[in-house]
């Protein structure tokens, strides 16, 4: 009785191999090395040396006689063993069957769905954890002043927010414009035209003010972020910046992180601004209300609780724009072409999320009756 | 021992890529992983710096554990430091911030005594204002290696350093680096395809193939007495000749030798001849020349003997023979490395191994 495993050639018949021994699991490893040595044709494997034998072991006698190119029925095997190895290779060939019939389409169009909402929901649970890392590394950083990454968050303010600046006041202007237009043709009807001045102030505090910008970000700088750190992933800068014992959280996403959650705010206000603009211009120029009275009413309308509700969006917008950027960014894995899909997947997921996060809030401030 | 890997498994899904790696490298020495494309050796290399989870073993850094199937320490935290193959230079930044990005933690003036140090060391000083996209590959080189080494890790990782540089370049700058290292007393591991570069840095060189090493040891053990065929056929240029033993002498194409010690099973053996184990004898047997090829310093032949066997052979290029000429050789080898016959094949060449 062989306490180890072998499998050598015969000394005696050089086309014959033998196989000898425990050949269970616990010997499973030492096998396979000298399984992944056999490497040429023979014609007859004798595996009536084995004295024990399992479900490994069978598949590793299987793979070392395919290496041999010796089918499975010229392996000769001990009665006792035979059982167990005509099961295993059944089992191996109706695998092998199954794989040819392709299921029928509505299958596998149900499965789609699945996949789809599947990896709607774990992309979900990364991105709760991404936010929870940045926050934990925030926490960390926020008393070592000498982690802080002052230039380059002031360089992502400079991007994100002065630089977009121009865009998202033009924006507002044009849908403050257009929403005078279609409540005076509303309105009119009522002899109501007046109430245009409260339309533009209510949607505008509110809703559009911070919605118009945040979707101009995530278009505008979500795919930046993800684009920037993309790159630097395929380039494997990630990789050089943490063997050099950084953390790239720390460096890369806390900036881009506290510069939205600053400018953001600051953009939707100026929006909130340009889009009152582009309603007293069409209601002076074309409604015909005076400025004195469209700025009376405005003062009226205008309560704190009302630029509260859409300010409180911001914070939630910019964080959650930032995030989605960025955690694309570190999802690239080689390739330029990575970069682009990525990018793509970074602006349709934050716009996507935006929307539905701004739904939730309209729905739960009204409730709140704010 | 300032770097261990025990018996370590890596892959990804279903298909194992290393299937239990085990070596060692003390402070100072520099050590290479071997392989063609695919063997899996970069894949070890990024496992060390901690970049891939593993599936068996253990790793262990400055004597911590650094890796084991269930615990991964973070890259950021294990001490090593890693040149890329495309160097991963920030673009951003010029030569001086890049070797000092990994030093942010020091005071301003020790940063810059490090940083001055450091390009003294490698040779760039004067271009610590330089952007990376204005330095030569070689150059770019360089300055990955002092940006690894700024930080002091206790283990220093290469991965195909010398790639993406021309072949002139190549053997300078392996040279230059290989100084550099030993300077300053880094434990290394680098991996590569081309044996000659292994041969010229490493210490220790160890070949893969198929996730498994084959043979870890110095580099004239490896070329000279190489532990299976396929170590031989990856080392370097070499040939065969059929040997049996006739009571204490091993009897060949080019005479008889002692029996070496550890001679394996089988009357018939396979002998093999690296080419810089033949020189040229006016009074050894005989062989014809079949090809010829000029290197340089040296000339490279294809000889046939009268046993109708071809061997490859280098001279000095002084030894100029025509084709078609006989001439006399010896077999001149320290050691006899010795096959079983059944494996051999009759000549071989080193196959280009490009790529990764």
């Amino acid at each position: 009785m062989v306490e180890s495993a072998e499998f050598v050639v015969d000394a005696v018949d050089s086309d014959r191999w033998l196989a000898r021994g425990d050949w269970r699991l616990s010997h499973a490893s030492e096998l396979e090395r000298t399984v992944i040595d056999a490497s040429g044709s023979a014609r007859s494997v004798d595996a009536t040396g084995i004295d024990h034998i399992d479900a490994a072991g069978v598949l590793l006698l299987l793979r070392a006689a395919q290496a041999l190119s010796v089918a499975p029925e010229a392996i000769a095997l001990r009665d006792e063993h035979r059982p167990l190895f005509s099961v295993i290779v059944d089992a191996l060939a109706d695998e092998g069957e199954g794989e040819d019939e392709p299921p029928p389409l509505w299958r596998e169009w149900l499965g789609g769905i699945g996949r789809v909402v599947a990896g709607a929901g774990s992309n979900l649970r990364l991105l709760v954890g991404f936010l929870g890392l940045a926050i934990s590394r925030l926490l960390g950083t926020l008393f070592r002043p000498a982690q802080w990454r002052v230039t380059a968050t002031v360089f992502h303010m400079q991007q994100t927010g002065l630089n977009a600046l121009p865009l998202t006041a033009l924006l507002a202007f044009l849908v403050g414009a257009v929403v005078a237009y279609l409540g005076a043709t509303v309105l009119r009807d009522f002899g109501a035209e007046l109430f245009v001045v409260e339309l533009i102030t209510y949607s505008f505090l509110r809703e559009f003010g911070v919605l118009l910008t945040a979707i101009l970000l995530a278009g505008r700088t979500a795919s930046a972020f993800t684009a920037q750190i993309g790159t630097m992933k395929s380039r494997e800068e990630i990789d050089a910046m943490r063997t050099l014992g950084l953390d790239p959280v720390v460096l890369l996403v806390l900036p881009r992180l506290l510069a939205l959650l600053v400018m953001l705010p600051i953009l939707s206000l100026l929006a909130t601004i340009a889009g009152f603009a582009g309603g007293l211009a069409v209601s002076v120029l074309s409604l015909g209300i005076e400025p004195e009275m469209f700025f009376t009413r405005t003062r009226e309308a205008i309560s704190l609780q009302h630029y509260l509700v859409g300010l409180l969006k911001a914070p939630l917008f910019a964080a959650t724009i930032a995030l989605i950027g960025c955690l694309e960014g570190f999802k690239v894995a080689g390739t330029a072409q990575s970069v682009g899909e990525r990018t793509t997947s970074a602006v349709v997921q934050s716009i996507t999320l935006v929307i539905i996060i701004d739904a939730l809030a309209a729905v739960f401030f009204m409730e709140i009756g704010w | 021992m300032i770097l261990e890997v025990d018996d370590i498994w890596l892959g990804y899904e279903e298909t194992s890529v290393i299937r239990g790696l085990s070596f060692g490298l003390d402070t100072g020495e520099i050590g290479c992983l071997l392989g063609a494309s695919g063997c899996g050796k970069t894949t070890a290399l990024r496992a060390i710096a901690g970049f891939e989870p593993l599936r068996a073993g253990e790793i262990r850094i400055g004597g911590k554990v650094a890796s084991t199937p269930s615990f991964r320490l973070a890259p950021e935290k294990r001490s090593v430091g890693m040149v890329f193959q495309d160097h991963a230079l920030f673009p951003h930044l010029d030569v001086a911030g890049n070797v000092g990005f990994g030093l942010r933690r020091l005071s301003k003036k020790e940063r810059e005594r490090r940083i001055g140090e450091l390009l003294d060391l490698t040779g760039l000083d004067g271009y610590s204002h330089r952007y990376p996209h204005e330095l030569s590959g070689g150059q770019q080189q360089r300055v990955a290696l002092a940006r690894a080494l700024a930080p002091e890790p206790d283990v220093l990782l290469m991965d195909e350093p010398f790639s993406n540089l021309d072949a002139r370049l190549r053997r300078h700058v392996g040279e230059e680096v290989r100084n550099i290292l030993k300077n300053r007393g880094t434990a290394t591991l680098m991996v590569t395809h081309d044996q000659q570069e292994a041969f010229a840095l490493a210490d220790r060189v160890g070949l893969l193939k198929d996730g498994r090493m084959l043979q870890w040891d110095s580099p004239y053990q490896l070329y000279h007495r190489p532990a299976s065929h396929y170590v031989a056929a990856f080392t370097g240029r070499g040939s065969y000749l059929r040997a049996h033993v006739e009571a204490d002498t091993l009897v060949h194409g080019l005479g008889r030798s002692p029996v070496p010690a550890d001679r394996p099973e089988g009357d018939e053996l396979a002998l093999l001849i690296r080419p810089d184990d033949i020189r040229p004898d006016a009074d050894g047997p005989r062989a014809r020349v079949i090809a010829r090829q000029f290197q340089g310093a040296q000339i490279l032949y294809r000889l046939a003997l009268d046993s109708g066997e071809e061997i490859a052979a280098l001279f000095p290029s002084h030894d100029d023979y025509a084709v078609d000429q006989t001439i006399g050789v010896t077999l001149d080898a320290r050691h006899l490395v010795l096959f079983p016959t059944a494996q051999a094949e009759p000549f071989i060449t080193p196959t280009n191994h490009n790529g990764n």
